[in-house]
């Protein structure tokens, strides 16, 4: 199935544990404001070179969210992980050197300290970062904000509202999982917005 | 390379089989755990919706 591009929202953020509630935070986001998250993770398709397919995403992505706070060495190398950075990259050459409609790029920079890309990627100093400090509350308000901006939507709901919304959805989680038989700490991604693209259809009708 | 106790599901190229102890899906050639959609296909979109809404339909309820 394919997904417009333009409603099409990549997500480039860590895949660690200590991460998944601000990446729950952002897919949630993402559906709530009447997008699509993309993610590496909606794949299973072994046989496909993962750059390559992170390529192909962010081709297929007029926006892009890039969360840059994984900056810690890895405690098992003790080495620094380049993965995020890298896929920034990726998007920002695909927006300044694609043609046609890889050229209407959005994208929005996060990370957990206001200040601290400055040191750690200067190169970027020139966009706008916005800091979620770490709390799926304000990482939703980040992308909310951005997401107003960008589109020039003006159905877009408040972060207020959307902050609502995603506490009584992850109250339901529990019971969405047992009723659908799923492991609620082993959620795929397509698990995920599947069941926050239904529970907010399901509480829009309720309303 | 974690033991294994059936091969028969494929997921893209990949050989995979069940963990004997876990149950989870297992890439054969590593031991790297692996998703594959369930028996019988993955739930439909349909499925997914009348969870959500049992769901929402007795919180209501018990919200009076």
């Amino acid at each position: 199935m394919s997904v417009p591009y333009a409603r099409s929202v990549f997500i480039n953020c860590p895949f660690t544990d200590d991460f998944t509630p601000i990446f729950r935070a952002y897919v949630f986001a993402i559906v709530y404001c009447g997008y699509r998250p993309r993610s590496a993770r909606e794949f299973i398709d072994g046989g496909e070179i993962r750059l390559q397919k992170i390529e192909n995403l962010i081709e297929q992505s007029k926006f892009g969210i890039h969360d840059v706070s994984n900056m810690e060495l890895d405690a098992d190398s003790g080495l620094p992980r380049f993965n995020m950075p890298l896929e920034l990259g990726v998007f920002l050459g695909a927006k300044r050197f694609g043609d046609g409609s890889q050229k209407e790029k959005r994208l929005i920079i996060l990370d957990s300290d206001q200040y601290r890309y400055q040191q750690a990627i200067s190169d970027i100093s020139g966009q706008d970062i916005e800091c979620h400090n770490g709390d799926p509350a304000d990482a939703i308000r980040c992308v909310r904000h951005w997401l107003r901006a960008v589109s020039r939507r003006t159905t877009i709901p408040g972060p207020a509202r959307i902050n609502a919304a995603y506490a009584e959805y992850e109250a339901d989680l529990p019971q969405i999982c047992d009723e659908l038989q799923y492991d609620l700490d082993d959620l795929t991604f397509n698990d995920l917005w599947e069941t926050m693209v239904e529970w907010q259809k399901a509480r829009a009708d309720e309303r | 390379m974690a033991k294994t106790k059936s091969s028969s599901a494929k997921a893209g190229s990949l050989k995979v089989g069940r963990d004997a102890k876990t149950g989870k899906f297992v890439n054969l050639k590593d031991g790297r755990k692996i998703v594959v959609p369930p028996a019988g296909g993955a739930l439909s979109k349909v499925q997914i919706r009348e969870a959500v809404r049992k769901v929402r339909a007795s919180r209501l309820e018990a919200a009076g």
